[in-house]
């Protein structure tokens, strides 16, 4: 899952940035509405962390942008504002303008994990906290995933990808695809780092393996297994 | 019961029936008067001649002159006295009828006249301190409770402009606030989930360097609701010795940023001023200078004197501020096109702005694109000889 956070206070942006990574997402930083609306326009975002307050272009421009359709990418991001203005017009003027969500400043960190997990489970249609995928089961809110009932031990990427695999499972997913979703700006799009990071998956999820290789598209995670 | 008899209405209604009623009465009493004394002391038969009737044909009927003049007065008293009594019931009747009407009629008119006084009212009970949105607005003739509304309106037009530039500024400092809360919250929150002594280390920084934010616009604020009123506790300030404070407290953080700090202060200037606001108003333009200026450029901290006006400055060596944006700089919680969260927003400016103001001075800017920034405070020394601040940049 890919995020990219749009705030102008460099020090709150870069602690989000942590403490979300740390999460398992890969997460870019934009100081400024501008950079966050070229960001937007040449990678494709699960969600964005979207100051409302923002030097240049502002958050609420950036959300209409994108709800009408700014940028590339199989599904538009999700939007959770974040702004220090807590009047009922602020909020109403927000989720108009097309955010999914809305949390005032000063926030607990936790609480803001647990809407970004909530608003990305939205995009796959489910509603628990738990992604179930055969006897594949992870539960994002502790980090911890199991198969048959035994605890992976995985790193924080493998973590991610899993994620992203049980979050579209049965869809083939290219490399590319994954390359952007999985990893942040930072990755180098000419390694075979996607194509190292699967392996590894695999090899620890052991027999009747799920995640198929689609020859010549990428990869699919299936049911069987 | 006790309202509705001390009511405007009730009162009008009854003092305008009292009147037409007493003046009623005593035009028809006056009337009774003048004819009863008429009629009665001066019988028109008295002088009446009455002769004696020879030629009626029948036997002579001798009637003493006296005895007939006699009875004909009789007659006309009587008659006098039935007019009068007449004339006196029909005033009572007149009177008793008039009574009701005039209660009914003053009722009415009382009524028509105190209706837009009824309107004001209501609408000023349901003006609450949270919609101050909605008008009077009387309409008809331009008379006096025509205006009483519209002073009523006109009142309320300021009352609302001031809650609306209240609710803003609460909101803008709120959020001044909010944003290093933030910060802190979320560094800590971060850093407390990891055991790593290097970012809990960091965090520490990220929580002092907010505390001072927090701190400064803190002081902003009181600086800034103390200058709502004239200055007070002014006193003689040395103007170098205030701009030698101000280098020596920036010295540190413009040493970091490989900043020049170059003092300028002609020496024995002396205004009477608040001090502690002064140097606030001061250390202001020069903290947003020092945050703000390019890496290893100059800044100038100057103090002069023109025209009976001390000037105090500061110029950086910036890239200047866009011509459309000076005007505002001054406004509360203005923020630079394309400047970071530590930009000059805030109260800053506007605290400058009120101090040099406060103290019959005025605040100017003088900025060129890719040249730099000056921002001057004037403020009048003992005897100014010119009543307002020269214009020009005292640096150049």
């Amino acid at each position: 899952m890919r995020i990219l956070v749009v705030e102008d206070e460099a020090e709150l942006a870069d602690a989000v940035q942590r403490g979300l990574q740390r999460e398992g997402y890969a997460v870019d930083v934009a100081y400024e509405g501008d950079e966050g609306l070229d960001k937007l326009s040449y990678t494709s975002y699960d969600l964005i962390c979207l100051d409302l307050n923002l030097p240049g272009t502002d958050g609420r421009e950036i959300a209409r942008q994108v709800r009408a359709g700014l940028g590339f990418g199989d599904e538009p991001p999700r939007i959770l504002m974040l702004t220090a203005r807590d009047s009922l017009d602020d909020r109403v003027a927000g989720l108009d303008d097309g955010a999914d969500d809305y949390l005032v400043k000063p926030f607990q960190f936790a609480e803001l994990a647990a809407r970004v997990r909530a608003l990305l489970r939205r995009d796959a249609g489910r509603s628990g906290a738990i992604l179930t995928v055969g006897s594949l089961e992870l539960d994002a809110a502790r980090h911890r995933a199991t198969r048959h009932g035994q605890p992976l031990d995985l790193t924080a990427k493998e973590f991610a990808l899993l994620r992203y695999l049980m979050l579209h499972s049965g869809q083939v997913l290219t490399a590319e695809r994954l390359l952007e979703h999985v990893w942040d700006e930072h990755a180098d799009p000419f390694t075979n780092t996607v194509r190292v990071t699967v392996s590894n998956l695999r090899r620890k999820l052991g027999d009747e393996q799920p995640i198929e290789t689609v020859v010549g598209s990428g990869y699919r995670l299936t049911e069987n297994g | 019961m006790r309202q509705f008899l001390r009511s405007i209405r009730v009162r009008i209604a009854v003092v305008y029936s009292a009147i037409v009623f007493g003046l009623s009465a005593v035009a028809l009493g006056g009337v009774y008067i003048a004819l009863k004394s008429q009629l009665s002391s001066d019988p028109v038969t008295r002088d009446l001649l009455v002769q004696r009737v020879t030629d009626i044909p029948g036997p002579l009927v001798a009637v003493e002159q006296a005895v007939v003049r006699q009875t004909i007065v009789s007659m006309e008293r009587i008659v006098n006295a039935n007019t009068l009594e007449r004339l006196q019931d029909i005033s009572i009747i007149i009177l008793v009828g008039l009574f009701p009407m005039s209660v009914v009629i003053g009722w009415l008119v009382a009524g028509r006249a105190l209706q837009p006084i009824g309107r004001i009212s209501r609408v000023a009970r349901e003006i609450q301190a949270t919609d101050l949105t909605r008008r009077i607005r009387l309409a008809g003739p331009d008379d006096e409770l025509k205006n009483l509304a519209d002073t009523f309106d006109d009142m309320l037009d300021r009352i609302e402009a001031g809650a609306t530039a209240q609710q803003a500024f609460i909101q803008e400092t709120s959020h001044e606030l909010r944003n290093p809360l933030a910060i802190m919250a979320t560094n800590l929150d971060v850093a407390l989930n990891q055991d790593d002594p290097v970012e809990l280390r960091q965090a520490a920084g990220v929580v002092r360097r907010s505390i001072d934010r927090i701190s400064h616009t803190v002081d902003d604020l009181l600086t800034f609701g103390r200058n709502e009123t004239p200055i007070t506790r002014a006193a003689t300030v040395e103007v170098a010795e205030l701009v030698n404070q101000a280098a020596a407290e920036f010295k540190v953080s413009a040493e970091a940023r490989q900043i020049d700090l170059v003092v300028s202060a002609a020496h024995d200037l002396i205004v009477f001023a608040d001090q502690a606001a002064l140097r606030r108003a001061f250390e202001n333009l020069a903290g947003n200078a020092v945050r703000l200026a390019p890496l290893a450029s100059t800044i100038r901290l100057s103090a002069g004197t023109q025209d009976g006006w001390v000037w105090l400055a500061v110029a950086d060596e910036g890239p200047g501020i866009a011509e459309r944006e000076r005007h505002f700089v001054w406004q509360r919680h203005w923020r630079g096109e394309g400047s970071s969260g530590t930009s000059r927003g805030g109260l800053g400016l506007a605290v400058v702005r009120q101090v040099a103001e406060g103290h019959g001075g005025e605040a100017h800017l003088h900025s060129e694109d890719g040249v730099g920034s000056t921002f001057v405070i004037w403020i009048p020394s003992v005897r100014p000889s010119a009543s307002s601040a020269p214009t020009e940049n005292p640096l150049t």
